[in-house]
């Protein structure tokens, strides 16, 4: 997922930025989403690449919230998940998961080898 | 820091790899705790476990042996591993299950307990001419002798449910 940012204000008595922030691939412009008002303090402005990682880390939040609040076509809504594992048991179901859950599973199956 | 860790499953155990590429010191509870065996492939670690509100550490878990840490599967531990450090536990899904372990060499092979698997915890080996590489594994037959050859450098554990 690559994540944009675009400052639209610097408001320099108050020490602020106005920023919007949403997926590159969002299904609308970044023009009409909500911006929002950061204090500088909060971000890390010792040089241009950490002032932009700090700005992504702060909108990550906001991001993950338009996200959630798009709407789900019906089509995608996922299936229960307590079915049968053979490939024909999965034909014509929608399955999720959700994306933070997948990255921090580093399991794997081993392999058996069969000698009996 | 880099660490990483790893779950190989299996549908009676599950081995865990955690490679570190520093120092790291790690806090596992009680309740996480599957663990009935650790080998250290490589670097060196500590082991730290409450027991009865005591620390009781082991502070020298050796090299390429299989460390019994089964009796400390219902204690928090806290685990240190010094930099450049592979170690691997094997672990059963369900904590009351009772394992023998045991690493085996070059010869026959055989076990008389209803399940009993043999795991390539580093390099591979054959067993009855087939190969087995690392962080693979093979169930045995009951009473049924097989071969194996343990290639040079290899570790090979003999895991058997009781």
């Amino acid at each position: 997922m690559k994540i944009i940012f675009k400052i639209i204000e610097y408001l320099p008595e108050t020490e602020q930025v106005v920023v919007s922030f949403c997926r590159q691939n969002a299904p609308k412009s970044i023009d009409d989403y909500y911006p929002v008002v950061i204090d500088c303090k909060y971000i890390d402005n010792t040089d241009r690449v950490n002032l932009i990682e700090s700005l992504f880390q702060l909108g990550m939040p906001i991001i993950k919230q338009q996200e959630s609040e798009e709407v789900t076509p019906e089509s995608n809504v996922a299936s229960e998940m307590f079915f049968g594992k053979s490939y024909d048991d999965f034909i014509g179901k929608v399955v999720s998961i959700d994306t933070d859950e997948l990255q921090s599973i580093k399991s794997k199956r081993m392999r058996r080898i069969d000698i009996e | 820091m880099t660490t990483f860790n790893r779950t190989y499953r299996s549908p009676k155990f599950f081995l865990c790899v955690h490679h570190t590429e520093e120092a790291h010191v790690g806090f596992e509870p009680a309740e996480e705790r599957f663990s009935h065996f650790s080998f250290i492939c490589r670097g060196s670690g500590r082991f730290h476990a409450l027991v009865d509100g005591e620390f009781v550490s082991h502070t020298s878990m050796g090299v390429k042996e299989l460390f019994p840490v089964g009796k400390y599967i219902n204690c928090n531990v806290v685990g240190e591993s010094d930099e450049n450090t592979r170690a691997i536990s094997f672990n059963s899904w369900n904590k009351n299950d009772k394992w023998e372990g045991r690493l085996i060499e070059t010869g026959t092979v055989s076990s008389t307990q209803r399940y009993a698997a043999i795991v390539c915890l580093e390099g591979s080996c054959t067993v009855d001419g087939k190969e087995i590489q690392e962080l693979e594994y093979a169930n045995l037959k009951p009473n049924k002798e097989y071969s194996i050859n343990i290639s040079e450098d290899s570790y090979v554990g003999l895991f058997e449910l009781c």
